[in-house]
C-alpha cells in the first residue's frame, strides 16, 4: 500500500498539472477581463487538432508543432477578443457568458462538420521508457507534461510578477480605468491575455491530447474541468487556480485508489460544494469588489 | 495648451456635456468648480480619452486628441490624478509609482531619479514603499496618486477632486504642493468642490453648471463675485 | 443597448450553427419520389454526439448504407405495393434523457412504426417502457445488455449479440489466451455493469482467478491511478469492457503501465478502429465481436460501404446494415408497414440471416447470436470463431 500511495502523489501531481495548464488560462481572462470564457475548452481542442495536423499529417517535430499550435491559438485567441469580446466589453457580464457559451457551441460544431466525428491521435516522439522515483514509476510523456507545465507556470510567475508587462496586467485586472490613465493600452492588454490563455490551452491540448483521443467534443469535460477548479480556487486568481488544479488532482487521484475510478467526478463536485459552503469566493476569492 | 471646443460628451442618450469650450494656457492653474453632477469628472475623463466625445474637439499641444486612445494621450503629456484616487490596491506604492512611468521610454536611472524625487516630496510614501497602496489612508493614497502621475512627467496635470475625503490638515498640504508643482513650471487643470481653496491657488477659473459653462474669469474676480460667494463659497 | 444587441446577434448566430452542425439522418433522402411510391419512415434513436458518439455514428452509417440501397434498388415490395424507406434519426446524445425524448417525438409526432436503437444500454432500458406503453416495437442492434430483455417488455427486442451469450466466448478466449490472474475493467454504464455481474461467476466456474476488479465512468480520459492500483496486484491477463471510444485512452495508457500483459477486450471495441488510433498500444489484443470470419456477403457490402464512406466498414456498421433489412424482411412477412402489433410478431418470428449471424428470438426477446472474436496482429484484423485455435 506504501508504495501504492507514493504511486497516487506522483499521479496526482501529473493530473494536478493537467488541470492547471487549463485553469490558469481560464482564470488570468477572468481575472484581467471580467469575461468567464466557455469556449476555453474549444480552443483546447483546436491545439489538440492543429498539433494533430502537424504532426500527424505534415511530419513536423511533436514540440515545434506544439509551438506553433500555441501561436496559431494564441493568434486565433487575439481575434476572438478583438472581434467577439471587445463588442461587447463594458456590458453586462452575461452576454460575454452567452457568446462565450455561442462561441464554444460553434467552434466544436464547425470542427466537426469539418473533421467528422472520427477519433484521432497524436503521434508522439517520446519512448517507452518510464522512470523510477522512490518506487513510483512515471513515463517518459507524463514527465515531459509535469516538466514543460512546471516551467510554463514559473515563467508565467515570473512575466507576472517581475516584468512590465506583468505589472500592467496585475494594475489592469485592479483598475482597468487607473491603468489607462497611466497609459496602458487596454485593447492591446485585453487582447494579449486572451491570446496567452488561449496558447495555453493549445499547450494543453497537444500535450494531453496526445496522452488520449483527440475528437471535435474532447474539450468539453477539459473546459468544464477548467471552470470547476477556477470557481474552487477563487475566480481570477491565479494561485487559487493551481492550488485548485491540485486539490482536484488529488481528490481524483485518492478517490480513484481507496474507491472507485468510476466516482471521480462525483468527488469532484462534492468538494467543490463544500469548498462553497465554508469559503463562498472559493479558496483564494478575496471578499473584495 | 489645451483647448476645447463646442464640447458634446453623452451616456447613452444622456447629455452630460453642452457646448463646452475651455482653453488652458502654458504655466496656468485653471481651476473648473461646479456642483455634483455637473459634468466635471466626465470633462476630464474625455480629455484623457476614457470617455468618447459626440461632438466638438479638444487640442493639446496644436494637436486634436478627442479621436485619440488614453495611452496615446499619456504619451502626448497629460497626467491624470483620477476622482477617488484611483491607485492599484493591491500593488505596493512602490509598483504604483512604477506603474506611473508606465509609458516613459527614458533610462531606468532616470526612472530610478524621478522615485527619489518622489520620495523627497512625500518622505510618507518613501517610508511605506513596500506596503500595499489599498491599506493606505486616503490622505496617503492621494499623496501617492499625484506622485504616479508626476512619475509621467506629463506637461499638463489633470486634478479631480484631490480634496474629496481627505482630512483637512492633509488638503491644506496637498493644495501647497500643487501650487509648488505650478511654481516649478507644471500646468494644472484643477476640478474641484472646495471653491474657496481652489480659487485661491488658481490664476482663472471657470463656473460648469449642468454640463455648460456658466461664468468664466480671473480667479480673484470670481473669489468676490457675489452669484459665485452664494453658491459656491457659503458665504 | 447596441453592444447588447450584438451580444445577442453573436449567440443566435452561434446556435444556428450549432444547428446546422447536428447533421440530422434524414436530409438527403428526397421523400416521395414516384406517384406510386410510398415511404416507409423507420425511426431510429442513436448516440452521435456525447461520449460513446462514434459507435452510434458506426451504426448509423450502417443504417444510411441499407437504405440508401434499397432505395438505389427501387424499394421494397410489401404485397403489390412498393416502398421507400427513409430513416428518421435523433441524437440521444449518450444521456438517457434525449434517449427517451426522442423516443416520444418518433412515437407521437412522426408516428414511425418501428424503432431501432440505441447504441448504449442505459438510453435503451429508458426508451423500453415507452415503447412498451404505445405498442410500438423498438429493437437494438447493438445494445448488450442483460438488463433490457429483464425488463420483459413484449415490444422490446434485442438483436445485438447479448453479453450473455458473450461471456461464453469470453471466458473460453481467457483460456486460450492463458490468462491465469486476471484484472477485470469494466466501465461503469449498464452495458459495463452487466458484465460486472456476469464475469465474475462464469470465470471462477472455470477456474480463472480474477485478482483486481476495477471500473471507470464512461466521461473518464484519465486512468493512472486506477491501472497503477491494477498494476501492484500483477495480474498477467487484463479483461476489459469499454466501448472503442473509452478503450483508445484506456489502452494507451494501459500500455505506459503495463506494456507486456495480455489483453482481451470483451465486445465494446472495433479493433480497426484500435490499430488506427493507438497501433502501439494494442498490438496482441484479442477482442471478442459479432462478426466472425469475413463471409461472401460481408465482402459485399465492405464494397457498397466504401461507395459512399471514406472507412472501411466495421462490425458495428454490419449491424446497421443488418438493423434496416431486417425491418424491412419483418415487414414484408406481417404484409404491412403500419400495423406496429403485427410488425412486432414478425420481429420475434424472424429467422433472418444476417451479415454477423441469424436472428431469431424466445419469448423474452433475446437472441442466439454467439460472441465470435477478433485478434490484432502485427496491425491487422483476424476474425475468427471462439472454437478455432488462436493464430500463433
Amino acid at each position: 500500500m506504501g508504495d501504492q500511495i507514493i504511486q497516487s502523489i506522483l499521479d496526482g501531481l501529473v493530473s494536478g498539472s493537467i488541470y492547471g495548464l487549463m485553469a490558469i488560462g481560464f482564470t488570468l481572462v477572468f481575472g484581467i477581463m471580467h469575461v468567464i470564457n466557455l469556449a476555453h475548452g474549444e480552443l483546447y481542442m483546436l491545439g489538440a487538432f492543429t498539433t494533430f495536423i502537424m504532426v500527424g499529417v505534415y511530419q513536423i517535430n511533436f514540440f515545434v508543432a506544439i509551438l506553433a499550435a500555441m501561436l496559431i491559438v494564441g493568434g486565433l485567441g487575439f481575434l476572438i477578443e478583438r472581434y467577439i469580446f471587445r463588442p461587447l466589453r463594458n456590458t453586462a457580464m452575461l452576454n460575454t457568458l452567452l457568446a462565450s457559451i455561442g462561441l464554444s457551441i460553434f467552434i466544436s460544431n464547425l470542427v466537426l462538420k469539418i473533421a467528422g466525428t472520427g477519433m484521432r491521435s497524436i503521434p508522439t516522439p517520446f519512448s517507452d521508457k518510464s522512470f523510477t522515483i522512490i518506487g513510483a514509476t512515471i513515463s517518459t510523456h507524463r514527465l515531459m507534461v509535469l516538466l514543460l507545465t512546471a516551467l510554463l507556470v514559473a515563467v508565467l510567475f515570473w512575466v507576472i510578477k517581475f516584468t512590465k508587462f506583468g505589472r500592467s496586467l496585475r494594475a489592469t485586472s485592479q483598475d482597468q480605468d487607473a491603468s489607462a490613465l497611466m497609459g496602458v493600452n487596454i485593447n492591446l492588454t485585453y487582447g494579449l491575455v486572451f491570446a496567452i490563455s488561449a496558447g495555453m490551452a493549445a499547450m494543453a491540448g497537444g500535450l494531453i491530447g496526445s496522452l488520449y483521443v483527440v475528437d471535435p467534443t474532447m474539450g468539453l469535460g477539459p473546459g468544464l474541468k477548467a471552470f470547476i477548479i477556477v470557481i474552487l480556487g477563487g475566480m481570477g486568481s491565479v494561485v487559487g487556480a493551481i492550488v485548485g488544479a491540485f486539490v482536484m488532482g488529488y481528490a481524483e487521484t485518492f478517490t480513484s485508489l481507496f474507491w472507485a475510478a468510476s466516482y471521480q467526478d462525483l468527488v469532484g463536485y462534492i468538494l467543490l460544494i463544500l469548498v462553497l459552503l465554508l469559503k463562498p469566493n472559493g479558496l483564494f476569492g478575496g471578499a473584495k469588489r | 495648451m489645451l483647448k476645447i471646443e463646442n464640447l458634446q460628451v453623452h451616456y447613452d442618450k444622456v447629455q452630460v456635456i453642452h457646448d463646452v469650450s475651455l482653453e488652458v494656457n502654458e504655466g496656468e492653474i485653471v481651476t473648473l468648480i461646479g456642483s455634483n453632477g455637473a459634468g466635471k469628472t466626465t470633462l476630464l475623463r474625455t480629455i484623457s480619452g476614457i470617455k468618447r466625445a459626440s461632438g466638438g474637439s479638444i487640442t493639446f499641444m496644436g494637436e486634436p486628441i478627442h479621436q485619440m486612445t488614453s495611452h496615446k494621450i499619456v504619451e502626448m503629456g497629460i497626467g491624470h490624478v483620477p476622482e477617488g484616487r484611483h491607485v492599484f490596491p493591491d500593488m505596493s506604492v512602490y509598483e504604483n509609482l512604477q506603474m506611473g512611468a508606465f509609458r516613459r521610454k527614458d533610462s531606468q536611472a532616470a526612472i530610478k531619479k524621478d522615485l527619489e524625487h518622489i520620495f523627497d516630496l512625500f518622505p510618507r510614501l518613501k517610508e511605506r514603499s513596500q506596503q500595499m497602496a489599498g491599506t493606505m489612508s486616503g490622505g496617503e493614497q492621494q499623496m501617492l496618486a499625484i506622485g504616479r502621475a508626476i512619475m509621467a512627467k506629463p506637461k499638463l496635470f489633470l486634478f479631480d477632486e484631490p480634496s474629496l475625503g481627505i482630512a483637512p490638515i492633509i488638503v491644506a498640504e496637498i493644495f501647497k504642493m500643487i501650487k509648488k508643482m505650478n511654481e516649478e513650471g507644471s500646468t494644472i487643470l484643477l476640478v474641484e468642490q472646495n471653491a474657496n481653496a481652489a480659487l485661491k491657488i488658481s490664476d482663472r477659473a471657470y463656473i460648469l453648471e449642468t454640463g455648460k459653462i456658466g461664468l468664466e474669469g480671473q480667479s480673484s474676480d470670481l473669489l468676490n463675485d457675489d452669484r459665485v460667494r452664494k453658491i459656491y463659497l457659503g458665504f | 443597448m447596441k453592444k447588447v444587441k450584438l451580444g445577442l446577434v453573436i449567440f443566435v448566430l452561434s446556435v444556428f450553427a450549432a444547428l446546422a452542425g447536428c447533421s440530422k439522418g434524414s436530409e438527403e433522402t428526397s421523400g416521395k419520389s414516384g406517384g406510386s411510391v410510398e415511404t416507409v419512415e423507420i425511426g431510429v434513436v442513436l448516440a452521435t454526439s456525447g461520449p460513446i458518439a462514434q459507435t452510434g455514428t458506426w451504426v448509423l452509417d450502417g443504417h444510411k448504407a441499407a437504405e440508401k440501397e434499397i432505395n438505389d434498388n427501387g424499394g421494397f415490395k410489401v404485397g403489390d405495393k412498393t416502398y421507400k424507406v427513409k430513416i428518421v434519426q435523433y441524437d440521444s446524445e449518450g444521456r438517457a434523457e434525449s434517449a427517451t425524448a426522442a423516443t416520444e417525438k418518433l412515437i407521437n409526432q412522426d408516428k414511425v412504426p418501428v424503432i431501432l436503437g440505441t447504441s448504449i444500454s442505459s438510453e435503451t432500458a429508458a426508451m423500453i417502457p415507452i415503447a412498451q406503453r404505445a405498442k410500438t416495437p423498438l429493437i437494438t442492434f447493438v445494445a448488450a445488455s442483460d438488463i433490457l430483455t429483464a425488463q420483459g417488455a413484449s415490444f422490446f427486442s434485442q438483436a445485438a449479440p447479448a453479453n450473455k451469450n458473450y461471456v461464453e466466448a469470453g471466458t473460453k478466449t481467457m483460456k486460450d489466451m492463458e490468462m491465469k490472474n486476471i484484472a477485470f475493467i469494466y466501465v461503469d454504464d449498464a452495458w459495463g455493469q452487466s458484465y460486472g455481474k456476469l464475469y465474475p461467476p462464469a470465470m471462477e466456474e472455470k477456474g480463472l482467478k480474477i485478482v483486481a476488479t476495477e471500473k471507470f465512468a464512461p466521461e473518464q480520459k484519465e486512468f493512472m491511478t486506477m491501472l497503477n492500483k491494477v498494476k501492484a496486484k500483477n495480474p498477467d491477463g487484463i479483461v476489459l469492457a469499454a466501448e472503442t471510444e473509452l478503450a483508445v485512452p484506456l489502452l494507451k495508457q494501459l500500455h505506459e503501465v503495463m506494456p507486456d500483459v495480455k489483453i482481451m477486450e470483451s465486445g465494446g471495441s472495433i479493433p480497426e478502429e484500435l490499430i488506427k488510433v493507438a497501433p502501439d498500444a494494442v498490438n496482441g489484443l484479442v477482442t471478442l465481436s459479432r462478426a466472425g470470419a469475413v463471409t461472401p456477403e460481408i465482402t459485399k457490402f465492405q464494397e457498397l460501404f466504401a461507395k459512399s464512406n471514406s472507412y472501411k466498414a466495421n462490425s458495428f456498421n454490419y449491424s446497421g446494415y443488418d438493423g434496416i433489412h431486417f425491418i424491412v424482411d419483418a415487414m414484408q412477412r406481417a404484409g404491412t408497414v403500419t400495423d406496429k402489433e403485427k410488425i412486432n410478431k414478425a420481429i420475434r418470428d424472424a429467422k433472418y440471416k444476417g451479415l454477423i449471424g441469424t436472428y431469431s428470438f424466445n419469448e423474452k426477446g433475446e437472441n442466439s447470436l454467439v460472441g465470435n472474436r477478433a485478434i490484432i496482429k502485427d496491425g491487422k484484423v483476424i476474425y475468427q470463431t471462439v472454437n478455432e485455435p488462436l493464430p500463433k
